[in-house]
């Protein structure tokens, strides 16, 4: 089922496929500042629940969203992790700057 | 009698082929029944180098990109050759977080990814020339637990 991208309460929801890449996140990234441009974005949301693979690019680009959206105050969350992703995630230290919720949910009810 | 197995594939250096190399490692790992671990390893590993190689080799110009694999026992080679601008100072490459591209919103965890999931990594770099990454990893062994898991 192919999800979409969807902003609510400024937080913008961003769908992740099976495999997080450097080919993926060239797409995400254009994606990501389209939004930013024509929307309130202070938060965002990725939503790792049918990923299976994720590398450094993946953490690159993640890292550049916290770094383009904390100074405002805005969040980075990331939902849905599977272990294999929660591993590089650890690895990276991600998960200390990020915030990891079950699903939208979640996400929601810390805004 | 020991399994062993080897294979090349030359291909171009562009982003939709980081899948690929993938898939290509993962089928030549097979064989060895790897687990679904030690497959994320591998995935991962080759993916940083294939990466590095489009990115920082031809800087998403044209070029090629070969994979040689080896088979030897349990033990798996990687070699992701390219012929691209190649690197002055290797050591420096390979420091952690460092990026000769931070614009690129770089995490510069390439290096690091590779050498904590393969055994062995071994970089030979010409500057003008290209740049060989060579990797080691040993299948279905009872290792010293990583610390992340």
């Amino acid at each position: 089922m192919e999800k979409k991208y969807r902003v609510i309460k400024k937080c913008l929801f961003v769908p992740i496929q099976k495999e997080l890449d450097h080919y993926q996140t060239d797409i995400i990234k254009k994606e990501i500042d389209g939004y930013l441009v024509t929307h309130q974005v202070q938060h965002i949301a990725f939503d790792f629940s049918e990923t299976e693979f994720v590398d450094s690019s993946g953490i690159g680009l993640i890292m550049g969203r916290y770094e383009k959206l904390h100074y405002s105050g805005g969040k980075i969350f990331v939902m849905g992790i599977q272990p294999a992703v929660r591993r590089i995630f650890l690895m990276s230290g991600l998960n200390k700057i990020i915030y990891i919720k079950e699903n939208e949910r979640d996400v929601l009810a810390s805004l | 009698m020991k399994f062993t197995n080897e294979m090349e594939i030359t291909m171009k250096a562009i982003p939709e082929n980081e899948s690929f190399s993938r898939m290509v490692v993962a089928a030549f790992a097979a064989p060895l029944n790897p687990t679904l671990e030690e497959l994320g390893d591998l995935k991962t590993a080759i993916s940083e180098a294939v990466t590095n190689s489009i990115i920082h080799g031809y800087e998403k110009k044209e070029g090629n990109i070969t994979i040689t694999g080896y088979a030897n026992g349990m033990e798996l080679t990687f070699i992701v050759t390219d012929h691209g601008i190649g690197m002055e100072d290797v050591a420096q490459a390979m420091t952690p977080l460092y990026t000769s591209k931070p614009e690129l919103e770089r995490s510069g965890m390439g290096f690091s990814f590779m050498e904590a999931f393969m055994d062995e990594v071994v970089v030979e770099s010409v500057p003008g020339q290209g740049t060989k990454v060579i990797m080691k990893k040993n299948i279905g062994v009872e290792k010293w637990r990583k610390p992340f898991v």
